[in-house]
């Protein structure tokens, strides 16, 4: 290992080491202070005192997994009567002394801690945009421990603070109307139900005496409403009366209650006009389950800076699109729909996004030919930059089970399209209303292709996750996205013969080979080619159905060759 | 044999061979996309670390060195639990190799190990600045650190308010 100097011009060529220090000595950033560190030997020997000092933010992010840990396992079988397989998730949280401990320890040192946990990555960069691989929802989830349970409220507000402490290290508030220990009572019962109405009036006191003092300190919230409201205006007088009291949240992950509420009738314009939800300037990520009419729409007015919105259902529902229109969300950047209907993909076209740089779109399979139609449309298929769409199947049934259905098997070949589809949607249909076989019928829905190509002149990023028996037979609908950059592809393959002698892009019979494809001459933006494929069929191995999967990738070096690995 | 030529921020050049290189998933990224990216393949790959002066990345090759015919901890080792395996991973050599050091040196070589996705290297620095904070008092870490309370006024009596609500509730 021999080293050898290969700059030779030196701080200390220009002014004398002790000048430096002087100049080094009224940096305070502790970006400057690294970059300064990393210049030259004299510099860092200059800076040798202040490193453990200006190294903690960058060092505590990669430190609080190794500080004294707690592991919270999932609920074990006691708590899981169905049996479902108990996941192997862990959480780890750094020990709450130790951490509390190191911010006592200087300023800087305070500010690595609380910047970690208040300005996470799961808060400020939900990564949809960079995210390398798997398309996933949107979370809303930071860190947090201490105070994260309203539960905790009668004896938080009976406390003596200064106004001007912040209670919530990591400026994060979990709120949920219903606790475990309200569970045991008998909401149909008289008195019961008087209980619960008691300890939530109490709940909703406590919670609005704390925001009341430290409401201006909460950066991210997370409201759940579980319980029944009489109505929706109630409902939304509430919420409303607990955000006047947050103005400087920045991420919101509202779940509304899944049971059908009242319908607001003919005076909720008037409710909306009267009692405007506040603008909350600051919120910039909001996640909405599901969406709860009128409190949707009052919120989304109100939030200008909205950067990343995330729209999702209570058991697999569709999210009902049309709510939203209307309603202008000009400095979107990012944007989550959870399953859609084919009414509210329609919808996509009224909705004024024209910034909007990433798209995630769950859609049920059967739909995939309206969603290029209605994406390519839209007003924000001159700006979207990154498209990941969802082909699911899931649904969820009794016991908040997520089970995959298969496709039932029909005799479709000699249908067309449309009939087709008509006819699987009234086998799901037969399927959900519990007219069907022990064993779900297996067959893959085959499509031709779709039938409109996707119009998207900036789109960079391309990702398709088929979680149905689903096989493309082409992918020519890309045609119409010039500077495609990546295209990652998880697909479902059979071993059928398809006649693809029309396709533009050779695809369906060389996926293994794709680095000889067209594909590169017809995108010539494009970079890197990712394949995932899962055999329909599957084999059976040991007595098990198995279905084998592959990833293919292809990439375009600088100088033009296409290598595979 | 081989060899590739990584600079430091502050302009030295270390001459290590390939494998040697390799041992570090950054290192061994750069090399790979040079191959893909060089027509002769006889060519040294050069490759600047602008984040990393001399005298951290002089330690970080030196430990590699050490440890090059150690199993390679993939950068997603015990991704779970978010640490590796530092008390197992962690021999007399590294004891004496880390003794030596002032913590805030260490603390260059955890930024260091992390960029350069060297695990093993990550798990015994993390661990060593972990060992100097779990179970002390507020004026060991002061110490250990050479740390001084920088706090302002009654700064330092509200973060003690703060963290005391927490503990208690």
């Amino acid at each position: 290992m021999d080293s050898v100097r290969v700059a030779p011009q030196l701080p200390e060529d220009i002014f004398p080491l002790e000048v430096w220090g002087l100049i080094l000595d009224h940096l305070r950033s502790p970006s400057d202070l690294i970059n300064c560190n990393q210049t030259c030997k004299g510099w860092a020997k200059l800076l040798e005192l202040r490193k453990t000092t200006f190294l903690m933010p960058q060092v505590f992010p990669l430190l609080y997994k190794y500080l004294d840990q707690i592991t919270i396992y999932n609920e074990e079988d006691e708590n899981n009567p169905i049996n479902i397989p108990v996941q192997e998730k862990q959480k780890e949280y750094a020990t709450l002394s130790t951490v509390l401990q190191m911010r006592l320890v200087s300023h800087s040192w305070k500010e690595s801690v609380d910047t970690f946990y208040q300005d996470h990555d799961a808060v400020n960069d939900m990564g949809f945009l960079n995210m390398d691989e798997d398309p996933s929802e949107i979370l809303l989830c930071p860190y947090t421990f201490g105070i994260d349970n309203v539960d905790k409220l009668e004896s938080w507000v009976s406390k003596d603070f200064p106004p001007d402490c912040n209670p919530f290290i990591t400026r994060y508030v979990v709120y949920e109307d219903i606790s475990k220990e309200y569970e045991d009572l008998d909401a149909d019962d008289g008195e019961g139900r008087a209980e619960l109405e008691r300890l939530q009036r109490q709940l909703r006191t406590s919670f609005k005496t704390l925001l009341e003092s430290f409401g201006s300190q909460i950066w991210t919230v997370h409201l759940s409403f579980k319980s029944s409201y009489p109505s929706r205006i109630e409902l939304y007088r509430l919420v409303r009366s607990y955000l006047i009291l947050m103005p400087n949240l920045k991420g919101m992950d509202f779940w509304g209650p899944s049971d059908e509420l009242e319908a607001p009738g003919t005076s909720f314009k008037e409710l909306l006009q009267n009692e405007p939800m506040p603008e909350l300037e600051h919120l910039k990520i909001l996640f909405i389950v599901p969406i709860t009419f009128p409190i949707s729409i009052g919120i989304l007015s109100h939030i200008p800076k909205l950067r990343k919105l995330c729209v999702d259902s209570h058991d697999r529902e569709v999210v009902p699109l049309n709510s939203m229109r209307g309603i202008e969300l000009r400095e979107m950047e990012q944007l989550s729909l959870g399953p859609m209907s084919k009414v509210d993909l329609s919808q996509i076209q009224y909705m004024v996004w024209q910034n909007l740089k990433g798209l995630l779109l769950t859609v049920e399979g059967k739909q995939l030919k309206d969603v290029f139609g209605a994406v390519s449309t839209s007003s924000f298929s001159s700006s979207l930059e990154h498209f990941i769409l969802v082909l699911d199947g899931h649904v969820h049934i009794e016991n908040d089970m997520e089970l995959e259905l298969e496709q039932p098997e029909l005799e479709l070949e000699e249908l067309p399209v449309e009939q087709r589809l008509e006819q699987i949607e009234r086998l799901w249909q037969q399927w959900e209303q519990g007219e069907r076989p022990l064993e779900p019928p297996r067959q893959q829905l085959q499509l031709e292709q779709p039938e409109q190509q996707l119009e998207l002149r900036k789109l960079k990023k391309f990702q398709l996750d088929i979680r149905i028996p689903f096989e493309f037979q082409t992918i020519d609908f890309l045609l119409g996205c010039p500077d495609l950059q990546e295209i990652v592809l998880e697909i479902k393959i059979s071993s059928e013969e398809y006649n693809t002698s029309n396709s533009v892009i050779q695809f369906k019979d060389c996926i293994a080979s794709m680095q000889d494809s067209n594909i590169w001459q017809l995108l010539p933006m494009l970079k890197r080619l990712k394949i995932k494929t899962e055999e329909i069929e599957g084999v059976v191995r040991g007595g098990r159905r198995v279905f084998p999967r592959k990833t293919y990738t292809f990439t375009r070096g600088q100088n033009g060759k296409i290598t595979s690995s | 044999m081989a060899l590739v030529r990584v600079i430091s921020s502050d302009g030295a050049a270390f001459l290590v061979s390939q494998r040697l290189a390799k041992r570090s998933g950054k290192l061994k990224t750069e090399i790979e996309t040079f191959r893909k990216s060089s027509d002769n393949s006889e060519a040294q790959p050069e490759i600047r670390i602008v984040t990393i002066r001399a005298e951290i990345l002089r330690l970080v090759l030196q430990w590699l060195q050490q440890h090059q015919n150690d199993p390679v901890l993939p950068a997603n080792q015990n991704e779970q639990d978010g640490r590796g395996d530092a008390e197992m991973g962690q021999s007399q050599w590294d004891r004496d190799f880390l003794a030596p050091m002032d913590l805030g040196i260490v603390m260059e070589l955890i930024l260091a190990a992390n960029h350069l996705e060297v695990k093993g290297l990550l798990d015994i620095t993390c661990k060593l600045v972990e060992s100097k904070i779990t179970g002390r008092t507020v004026d060991e870490i002061r110490t250990a650190f050479k740390l001084k309370s920088d706090f302002k006024g009654n700064e330092e009596e509200q973060t003690r308010l703060e963290n005391r609500w927490c503990v208690e509730n």
